[in-house]
Order: structure tokens, then sequence, then C-alpha cells
């Protein structure tokens, strides 16, 4: 069964590759637009996802603007509803049909998900697991590191979902083991967390954060959750998905076979995506998300970016005990 | 109060969630209600409640597994006589979450889909019942190793199709195994439309309940069981469900399945559906039954008692099970020692007729004002205004002059405790464990002081106003619908002139379904307890009827945790325009009326 493997990887590294697919998401936030400005390799297919209910913002428009006619990709974002997976995986499907390898060939994704909903970054990671592109297939993630700039306010939660391809099997469902990764929101974790009801729960928190004092800003902001539900809390850096996925490894491994573990990614995108990528390789561990909406604030970035290079491997390079 | 040396829990309210309790401890702490004893039946129930009403614990607690562990004579009778097998099967959000991605389906897909899922959770949970029965009626080790083995091998031919299966962990191992490679592949079906999913695991394909049933027969022909045994399949939090699978499960419902019943828990109003799959939807007493726990029990326990006496046993009860499961179980504490009295709610706390009379004159209307001075001096002063209004004035005095950041005691003591806890096992236990944890020289139980337990509640109290706003589908509107009716008697309370008939209480008079379904989530999650009529308990009441905000929201809005008297909710969304509270939200609802 094949295996999502994480490296991190240079910016240098990234330059120097050539790729067959593209994928990019436009939305409200000024960064959005970050990486597709500072990314000049060749990229055979661009697609650039938009959201559907953000087509008013000016925010949006102006980055819509970029990737139609100022930037040089002169693409028109292909315009998804939150929930639209359906179009998204069908448009992969569109943009792969055709590729045709070499022998020697491998097939280059690149996704910046700065600013794609986890649901959609999981759905694009679930259709390069579940596709055959018969050769191996490198897919390096991007993210370009946001500073919030405005609070986030509670609101209502969506309707909590297991992330396409992360579904976990309810084999040994006696037990729960809940690994919540944290951010800005106290509400979201707490509201999960008395409906998925675990027996054990783990925290995960960056360190170091974005900036210098987000990593205090999530203790105090997650005060009550880990005081009153958490039982430890770990930290790992968001400049790492490779760290960070190895990190959660060793937070849930004893408990394969033992009991479902569920992650619950509140936090930033990179602990997100270390979350989605332990969800797909391991059968016992699902990932389960309620979306708060988006802030409707300009997500300025700090110009840093944190590239992971994911491939996909026949068979997991670890020995389970 | 000193702490015998054992090895049993310290803090015996650390837990506050039967979820996370184990097969060790939960029998320790249950409560054996009548509601409970209903359910061991051969009978279809729906069991409704809201958040932390205890449903889990119970459904729990029928499984084969706890039911066994518990020391109780009849249950010791049930396991003994082997009537009732009872087989936990929690839908978890982390599976049942995923059903509702899986919008690339049809509804025929759909349907399998989730027959599938939920045949493979049964056969699972089944593992843990057959462990339970097979080291319940085989005492000899030797025996059981045989026993175990046989059964593994025949119900792994029957599930898998496979020889060299002789364990029920390898038999777990085999479905686990199973249940991923078909996940695996229905997200590669997704791109290879010529991939046959159905091929995998196809004994879970046949029918719902098809392979568990397969596996109880198996069973049966190596341990001995009645004819009349019934086999209970207990589904948890069916409330995760959509519509569309209620219909299924009810078509499961409308027939008498080889000895097989369900037990499904879900929340008020949350049992989408009666149809089924066939022409002839759920007949609620041919079929099915529903027990109703946030006021079933509680009354039922009292039989003609007030609603206080019915609390505070269920209250009591709890505690010292609690209590008696743990290292404390010799200190010789009550609930009572620890909170002590009420000052507001308690008859202990007595207020005397001329000082009773002046806060009536300063805080009454001139009707009551005169009552109170005709029967001064006399019985029926205390009888029929004293200990009407005693609760209430006293609480307005208090707010009236309090300044400052000067310590309250309001809402403090035995009662206030029990009235806030509203027969929520989860509210009690959660407040319990704030008060054993409170004390500043480490965690015990040592008497709680007032201030602290007025600190403790108005914080719960508050946390649970504030964390409704993030409930899915609708938790801003919950918040805000309740945020004015706790406005309107808060106003009602300190801002108006009080008579013995206090308004706490509102009748649903809107005829709107938006409205509605607000007030039905509220009630759902604890926060909003209908008013049922005694002659029937099961029935909850459908866009009609009398509510009351739940009594652990009174400490936020300065509220008496009192029924008292109704008032139409449409006259509240007026208040809301008229006094500019909650405006935005009472004005759509204005215009919808």
């Amino acid at each position: 069964m094949s295996y999502l493997d994480v490296n991190d990887l240079s910016i240098e590294e990234l330059d120097s590759t050539e790729y067959d697919l593209s994928i990019f998401a436009c939305g409200y936030e000024e960064r959005s637009i970050f990486f597709p400005g500072l990314f000049s390799s060749a990229s055979s297919k661009v697609i650039v996802f938009g959201f559907s209910d953000s087509a008013e913002n000016s925010d949006y428009k102006l980055n819509s603007a970029f990737y139609s006619h100022s930037s040089r990709y002169k693409v028109d974002p292909i315009v998804l509803g939150y929930h639209d997976v359906n179009k998204l995986f069908a448009t992969l499907l569109d943009a792969v049909e055709n590729f045709v390898a070499g022998p020697a060939d491998s097939f280059k994704v690149l996704v910046d998900y700065s600013s794609m909903p986890r649901l959609w970054y999981s759905e694009i990671l679930n259709f390069i697991k579940s596709y055959d592109f018969g050769v191996p297939v490198v897919c390096d993630f991007v993210y370009s590191v946001g500073e919030h700039v405005k609070a986030y306010t509670g609101s209502q939660l969506s309707d909590p979902i297991v992330l396409p391809g992360c579904g976990g099997i309810s084999t040994y469902n006696k037990e729960t083991v809940g690994i919540f990764s944290l951010g800005f929101n106290e509400g979201g974790p707490i509201c999960l967390h008395r409906k998925i009801e675990p027996d054990k729960t783990f925290s995960l928190i960056a360190r170091p954060g974005a900036l210098e004092d987000y990593t205090e800003k999530a203790i105090q902001c997650n005060k009550v959750f880990l005081e009153s539900c958490s039982m430890g809390t770990v930290y790992a850096p968001i400049d790492s998905v490779e760290r960070s996925y190895s990190i959660l490894r060793e937070m849930f491994y004893p408990y394969l076979q033992v009991a479902s573990v569920v992650m619950v990614p509140f936090g930033p995108k990179p602990h997100a995506l270390a979350s989605i990528l332990a969800a797909m390789n391991y059968p016992e561990v699902a990932c389960l998300y309620s979306s708060m909406g988006g802030s409707g604030a300009a997500v300025k970035p700090t110009t840093e970016v944190v590239i992971s290079r994911i491939k996909k491997l026949d068979a997991s390079p670890y020995i389970r005990f | 109060m000193s702490l015998s040396k054992s090895s049993k829990i310290i803090n015996p309210f650390e837990n506050d969630n039967a979820r996370n309790s184990t097969v060790e401890d939960l029998p320790n702490q249950f409560v054996w209600t009548k509601t409970f004893e209903r359910l061991i039946s051969a009978k279809n129930h729906i069991v409704l409640g809201a958040r932390g009403s205890g449903k889990t614990a119970i459904v729990k607690m029928l499984s084969h597994e706890y039911l066994s562990k518990i020391n109780h004579p009849k249950a010791r009778s049930i396991i003994r006589d082997k009537k009732f097998v009872g087989i936990y099967v929690p839908m978890r959000l982390s599976w049942v979450g995923e059903l509702k991605n899986a919008v690339w389906l049809d509804n025929a897909e759909q349907e399998l889909h989730f027959k599938w899922k939920l045949n493979i959770s049964c056969c699972a949970a089944y593992i843990n019942t057959l462990r339970s029965c097979i080291d319940c009626y085989f005492p000899d080790a030797g025996e059981r190793a045989h026993v175990e083995r046989s059964v593994s091998e025949k119900i792994a031919k029957a599930w898998f199709d496979k020889d060299n299966i002789y364990t029920l962990r390898q038999l777990r191992d085999e479905l686990g195994e199973l249940e991923y490679k078909k996940m695996l592949a229905e997200q590669r079906a997704r791109v290879d439309r010529s991939l046959v999913v159905a091929l995998i695991g196809g004994a879970f394909e046949l029918g719902l309940f098809e392979p568990l049933k397969r596996a109880i027969t198996i069973t049966k022909s190596f341990i001995n069981f009645p004819e009349d045994v019934a086999w209970a399949v207990c589904l948890d939090e069916a409330e995760y469900l959509s519509e569309f699978h209620h219909v299924i499960l009810n078509s499961h419902l409308r027939t008498f399945a080889d000895g097989l019943v369900f037990k499904i828990t879900t929340m008020p109003y949350k049992h989408y559906s009666l149809e089924t799959n066939t022409s002839v939807p759920l007949n609620r007493k041919d079929d099915f039954t529903y027990v109703y726990l946030d006021n079933l029990d509680l009354v039922s326990r009292g039989g003609k008692k007030d609603e206080f006496e019915v609390l505070r046993r269920f209250s009591e009860d709890i505690f010292d099970k609690r209590v008696k499961s743990s290292s404390w179980a010799d200190a010789g504490i009550t609930l009572q020692t620890l909170l002590g009295s009420s000052y507001l709610l308690s008859n202990e706390e007595t207020v005397d007729q001329p000082r009773m009379l002046s806060l009536i004159d300063k805080y009454c209307n001139e009707k009551t004002k005169r009552r109170a001075h005709d029967l001064f001096g006399t019985k029926k002063f205390d009888d029929e205004i004293g200990r009407k209004l005693k609760g209430a004035i006293l609480l307005r005095d208090l707010r009236a002059s309090h300044r400052g950041n000067a310590r309250t005691v309001a809402y403090s003591g035995y009662e206030m405790v029990i009235r806030c806890s509203d027969g929520n096992p989860r509210r009690l236990i959660s407040l319990l464990n704030s008060f054993y944890n409170a004390s500043s020289e480490g965690a015990g139980f040592k008497p709680v002081s007032n201030t602290v337990q007025d600190k403790i509640l108005r914080s719960y109290s508050y946390d649970e106003y504030r964390r409704m706003v993030y409930e899915p589908n609708q938790g801003e509107k919950v918040q805000n619908v309740l945020s004015l009716i706790g406005k309107y008697f808060q106003d009602s309370l300190h801002n108006q002139k009080l008579s013995t008939d206090m308004r706490l209480s509102f009748k649903f008079n809107v005829n709107n379904d938006d409205v509605w379904s607000v007030v039905a989530d509220a009630i759902g999650l604890g926060l909003v307890r209908p008013i049922i009529e005694r002659s029937d308990f099961d029935t909850l009441p459908i866009k009609s009827g009398v509510f009351r905000l739940s009594y652990i929201l009174s400490p936020h809005f300065n509220l008496l945790p009192r029924r008292g008297e109704e008032i139409s909710l449409s006259s509240i969304l007026s208040f809301g325009v008229e006094r500019g509270v909650d405006r935005r939200v009472t004005s759509q609802q204005m215009e919808l009326l």
C-alpha cells in the first residue's frame, strides 16, 4: 500500500525543479500571491482554484487579476465552493489524463497551499495517492508563512467532516486518542473535543511559530483547552513538516492497533499537512476538521516559505512492530 | 478529612464522561435506574437525551462487557441466565464524519457504503462482546482457549472465507486490514471507474447486520443461550448520522430480526425521520419506544415528590457512587458538608417576617405588598408569600446592593449546586471536579467556601453560554435567541416590580420553523428544557409547549433556578425590539411573525 513520505526542501532545490503541474489557490489573503510571484521554475500546466464566496472581496479581485493578467501564468481561477471537492478532483483528473511518461520520468507537482482550505489540499493529496501515474510521483508543497493582522473572534463551526482520504478504520474503536493541533481560536478545539470525546487527548502547538510571540499567543488562546481537556502538549516547528510529521508519529504510535486516533488540525497549515499525511499513511488514524471560516482579514506574508517534498512510495519505509 | 491508603483513584470526579470510563470504573460509578432496567428487554428503544445526560453510560452499561461487571442482583441474574446480550457500537464522529464527505457517491452507493461501514463496526464491537461472553461463561482457562479458537476459526471462515485464524485478536486485525483495503479501493475507484469495490469484503455487502447475525449464530453453537435471548445492538450517538441513514436503520426496527433488537441513542429531536425503506413508516408503539432521559427518570424515581427532591436523590446517588469507588470511601464525606446550605434556596436559611416585609415593600408590586401587609404576622405569610418570594427577592437584593468587585455568594450551597446541575450527570461531576480542585492547599475534600462556589458556578455558566456559539449548524442563532430570553427574565427579576408569580419559562407560540429549530437544537445541547406533562414523559413537544432555560445558565443571567410562570415567546421577542436588547436578532424574528 502506497506511503506518502515527507522531507523538508530548500528553495534552491525547488527552483531547480521543472514541474508537470502547479496548483495555486486564489483567495482574499494577501499571501495567496506571494509565492506564485516568487516562483520562477517552469511548469507545463498551471491550475488556480478560486473561492466562490470571495468573488466580491476587493483583495480577491486583486489576487485574481494577478493570476489572469499581471503574472506570467495568465490563468483564470477555476471557481470552487468550499465543499466542491468533486469539481476539484475532476479538474485534477482532466489535468493529468494526457500525461505520457517516458521510462525514466517522474511526475512532479507543485502545490502552494498557503491560502487553501484543508479540505482542498487534502483532496489534492488524496488524488495523488489514488491516481496511478505509472511513474514515481514527487509533490512539493509550499506554504507562505502568514502574519495574522486581525484577531479571531468566536464563530460557528461548520459540520465536522473527515478530510478526503483521511478516514480511519473503526476496528480498534474501543478507545479514541485525540491529537489537537492548536491555533488562535479557542472555540473550535473545545467544541470538537466535546463531540469526539477522546479517552486521551494531546495537543500540538507550533514552536517556533510564524512570529516570535505566536507560541505564547496560541497557549493563551487555548488555556482552557490545555487545562481541562489535554493530557499533554507537544511542540513542533511551523517551518518543518518533516519534523512535525515525525513528532506526530511518536505521539500516536503507541496507540496503533489499540485505539482509533483522531487528528484535529486547528493549528497552522504545515501542522495540518503533517496530520493529513499521518491519516493517509496509517489505517487507524483519521483526520477530522470543522471549518471556522476565514477571518476575512488580509493575512500578510512574512516572506518566509516552508517547503516540503512528498514522495509517493509503494510501501512504508518503516518496520511496523 | 483524610485519604485512605489504597490504589483506588484519588479524585473521584476527574472523569466526567462515560465515553472515557473504563470497564473497571464505570460499573462501580453507574447509578442503576428504572429507565436503565426498562431498556434491558427484547424491545427496540430510541433513547433521547441532551448532551451529558448519560446516554453513553446507559448503552455502554447495557453491553455484556459492562453489565457483567456491575455489582447489582438484577445484573447478575441477567448475565447468569444469558437472557440479554448487549453489543455496544459507538458511532464515532471519526467515521460518521467520513460518510458526509463521500459526495462523489450516488444514493445507492452511499447506502451500500454506510451499510458496509456499519457492518464492520458492529462486527468489531461484537468481538468485544464475544470476548466478554467467553470469559464469563468458561471459567476454565483451557476451555476458554479452546472455545475462542473454535469460534474465531468459524467466524473467520464466514466473514473472510479464510482459514488459519484462531484468536479474537487475529479476527480483529483481519477486520482492520479488510476495512483499510476497502477504503483505499473506494478512493481509487474515483480515478478508475473500472475498479469493482464490491469485490472487497463481499460478506459485509450482504445486508445490514447480516455478518453480525451470522457471527451470533456461530457463537450459539459454542455457548448455550436460551431461545428467547435478546441480542441488543446498542448504537450510540446516532445524532451524527443523517436522515438518510436513519431511514435505513428504521427499516430494521420494523422487523424482528432473528432476536436482534436495537437500542439507539440520539439527542432530542435528532431522530430525524420515522420513514423506512418500505412504504410503511415506523409506528411509535408497535415498532419502538422513545425513552427520554432528561425528564423521565428523574420523575419516575421521585414518584409524586417535588422536582428538587428528585434532583437531590439523583445527585446524592452519583456523589456517593463516585466517592465509594475512590480513595475517599471511608472518609465520611457528604455532599451537604462539602457545599453547605444555600442562602437563596435552603429552607434552613430563614428570613424573619419583618425583614421579608421590608424587602417586599422595596421590590414588589402594589398587589403583592398589600397582600403581604394583610398576612403579616400569620403563618400564611410564610406559606403564601415568604416561601415563594424568598429566593428571588434575596437574589434581587444581593444584586441591588452589590458594589464594585465585592465577592458574591448567591450561587452557592447544596441546593443551588444541585439545581444548577439540572439532573445532568456530566454537569454535576464537572462542577464537583472544579470544587475538588479549588482548594488552595491542594486538591481534596474540604468544605468549599460560598464565594469560591459562586465563582465556579458563574464561570461554568458563562462558559456554557459563551461556547454555544461554536456549535455547528446554528450555534450563533442558538446563542442569540437564548441571550434574548435570558435577558428578558433578568430584566423581569431585577428591574421590574416582583409578584409571587415570577416569569422564568416561555411558551412557544411562534409559527415559524426556523425559530423552532433553534429551540430544538438548544434542547439537544442541554441549554433549554421542555416542561413535560407527567402524563406523557416520552413525548417531546413539537412547535408548542412550555420551556425553560437550563438552570446552569441561571448564574450567567442572574436568575433564580426555578421554572416559575410562563410568558409567550412572542412577548420576549417584542421586548427585544422595544428595549433594544439583541435587537438585530429580534427584528429578524419579528419580521417572520
